[in-house]
């Protein structure tokens, strides 16, 4: 199992590793750039996403606070009299 | 907690600096062996994905916490290349060209990057056997090329052949005489 399967991977390793490409030097720049905007459109979005839960919340509290909670339907009719 | 906010991106901005100066040249080489660009101009997709990689890898960099952040940017990678790797379909002219875009990830995370079977089939969300088959296949597939093209074989083939004529083990005589193949073979490139 090992012995030729092994040969033939070594052999395509040897194919992928050969010259390297060369970077850019402005590489490093351009994903900092990129990546402190993603930063701050996450920074953004988690507090939009707070504000929200945040007003949801004192929504809520407002209405039970006014209206109290709300009592559920009788489930049997009254009683029908005088007629 | 505001003012050690400037000091603390400064820190930050600088370890990412280095940590992009020491394996910006092999992720690039990734990169270019997935997106199939050959390596002797300038790729730009591939210089695309990386960036994309790394800005994202430089979002989560406080988050890393012992975590290397080379494999947290491979990831990255892996994960946009698998996403977006209909564009990619087209060859360019690399090394890698005639593989599908999933035989190439395949190929690289497994006998370039080093990365175990069972963690890339994780990743790419396959199972361990399809990630196995793929790479044999692959690895056929690049043996069975390694020699020079033959002139029967129409260069202008956009989609690598489903199956390749000799995928079992028996392997052609021709090859073994052969000692140091060339590294890089690139085939000329068609422009469609």
């Amino acid at each position: 199992m090992s012995g030729l399967p092994d040969r033939k991977e070594a052999e395509v390793r040897r194919m992928l590793a050969g010259p390297h490409p060369l970077v850019p030097p402005d590489l490093a720049d351009r994903a900092l750039t990129r990546g402190r905007r993603l930063l701050a459109h996450r920074r953004l979005l988690r507090r939009l996403g707070r504000l929200c839960a945040l007003l949801a919340l004192a929504a809520l509290a407002w209405a039970v606070l006014a209206h109290g909670l709300p009592t559920p339907p009788a489930r049997t009719t009254p009683p029908a009299e005088g007629w | 907690m505001r003012e050690r906010r400037p000091a603390q991106e400064r820190r930050r901005a600088r370890e990412f600096t280095l940590f992009v100066a020491g394996a910006s040249g092999r992720l690039l080489h990734t990169a270019a062996l997935l997106t199939g660009e050959p390596v002797s101009r300038p790729a730009p997709a591939a210089e695309e994905l990386l960036t994309c990689a790394l800005s994202r890898t430089y979002a989560v960099w406080d988050r890393l916490r012992g975590d290397d952040p080379y494999e947290r940017a491979r990831r990255e990678m892996t994960l946009r290349f698998a996403r977006t790797a209909r564009r990619h379909r087209r060859p360019r002219g690399g090394l890698l060209d005639r593989l599908s875009p999933r035989e190439r990830l395949v190929l690289v995370l497994r006998l370039y990057e080093g990365v175990p079977e069972e963690q890339t089939a994780a990743q790419l969300g396959l199972p361990a056997e399809r990630v196995h088959a793929l790479c044999l296949h692959a690895i056929a597939e690049m043996r069975s090329h390694r020699p020079r093209p033959a002139p029967s074989r129409n260069p202008g083939g956009t989609q690598p052949p489903s199956a390749t004529p000799e995928p079992g083990p028996p392997q052609d005589p021709s090859a073994a005489p052969e000692p140091g193949p060339p590294p890089h073979s690139v085939p000329k490139s068609p422009a469609p």
